[in-house]
């Protein structure tokens, strides 16, 4: 089993296993591309703290089934492991998620995506705004407009 | 969760918000979009909101104690609740599948989504013309209606003709498991004498089943001479079952059995 070196953007090297790698399309199709190589693939968007993370994922899933991405998607079920992993800050949730986004990483990318859509799930305008420190950017024109729309929701 | 360092929401890219709202149910995007003006954008997509699938309805919120479902009515859709969660992107759905109905809710989709092509409804109390009453035509290409074990539908053929003569682009009507009196005599009549020298040119599907009366071979010829491009037609009653599918030779393959 031969190995890839990964490059973080703050210039720490991982050494990982080809197929854990591989589960990145980017890093599958760059190795592709370039084909036997020595020199480590350089990662400019992934922190060293981010890969480490991702390569923990890449490692626990390695030998996963390369799913057809969305049969699966609607569903929030998240597998144990995966929850657990997911236990993060917000800060960290959503550097994985950007770094699945660009490693091309789609099952990592839907387990962050559907983390995010539990934290949201039963919640109030409010307190989405609240969990995610949003400002309320509406003019008072369509604060107005939201609360007649919300009348006719009767039950809430 | 630490709430105060983390104002990196706002971060993500359009796409991957939009991934993490696509598993949202449909009470999910109604709160999703008053939250800012950037998701509001994200949730009214119109792609988001071209097929609505709206199962009985359930409670918007899982913190409320909802009532033992001891009453049937007690899932069906309201008006109001159809406004709140439909009203700012009834222009975008093309595709519409509900169940848990009345008249008012049927009467409002039809006539308030102006790109309607396709509309499903399934389980109602009471269901009768008033849901089919329409003011204007309609793009509908697929009308379905499906009971629940022969369900009660109070719609007549009249009301049924009617209503079909407002749709002008109907590929497919298909009303299934529910009983219904389309009286084969009226609802040709009243089809023809609007109809005068045109057809019914668009209909290629017609499924009516648990007829209260059963059509003769003779009533069939006549449907189908105002459907020149109907290709399948099953009419089922209580006495009898009527198949037919055009071949490519334009012949007709009849099966009919008597129930």
């Amino acid at each position: 089993m031969s190995n890839v070196r990964l490059l973080s953007s703050d210039n720490e090297e991982f050494v990982v296993q080809k197929e854990v790698a591989e589960r990145s399309v980017l890093i599958k199709n760059m190795l592709e591309d370039v084909g036997e190589t020595d020199s480590a693939i350089p990662l400019p968007n992934v922190t060293a703290k981010v890969l480490k993370k991702v390569i923990e994922w890449c490692d626990h899933h390695s030998s996963d089934p390369v799913t057809t991405d969305e049969t699966e998607r609607r569903t929030t079920d998240i597998d144990e492991w995966d929850q657990k992993f997911m236990e993060v800050d917000q800060e960290t949730l959503f550097d994985i998620i950007l770094a699945a986004n660009y490693l091309d990483i789609k099952p990592l990318l839907d387990v962050g995506c559907k983390t995010v859509a539990n934290m949201i799930k039963g919640k109030t305008a409010e307190e989405i705004r609240k969990i995610f420190n949003i400002v309320n950017d509406f003019t008072p024109e369509e604060e107005a407009q939201i609360r007649k729309e919300n009348e006719w929701a009767e039950d809430r | 969760m630490s709430t105060v360092d983390a104002p990196l929401v706002h971060d993500l890219p359009t796409e991957i918000l939009d991934r993490i709202f696509s598993s949202a149910d449909i009470w999910q995007l109604a709160t999703l979009r008053q939250v800012c003006s950037h998701w509001r954008c994200i949730v009214d997509k119109p792609s988001r909101w071209k097929r609505v699938l709206l199962r009985e309805r359930s409670q918007p919120r899982q913190k409320r104690i909802s009532s033992p479902p001891s009453a049937f009515t007690s899932n069906l859709w309201t008006l109001d609740s159809l406004r709140y969660l439909l009203n700012p992107n009834l222009h975008h759905i093309q595709s519409l599948t509900i169940s848990g109905v009345r008249d008012s809710t049927v009467r409002f989709i039809l006539l308030q989504c102006p790109l309607l092509e396709n509309l499903e409804i399934m389980s109602w109390n009471t269901l009768s013309n008033h849901a089919l009453t329409l003011i204007h035509h309609l793009n509908l290409r697929c009308f379905k209606i499906i009971g629940i074990v022969d369900q009660f539908l109070a719609i007549d053929a009249l009301s049924l003709a009617h209503f079909i003569l407002f749709c002008p682009s109907l590929h497919k009507l298909s009303i299934n498991h529910c009983r219904i009196c389309v009286h084969p005599d009226i609802f040709l009549k009243q089809l023809r004498s609007r109809l005068g020298d045109s057809c019914l040119y668009t209909m290629t599907s017609i499924i009516l089943s648990s007829l209260q009366q059963p059509w003769s071979r003779h009533h069939v010829d006549q449907l189908l001479a105002l459907c020149p491009s109907l290709y399948h037609l099953r009419l089922e009653s209580k006495s009898s079952t009527i198949i037919m599918t055009k071949q490519l030779d334009s012949q007709y393959i009849t099966v009919t059995a008597m129930n």
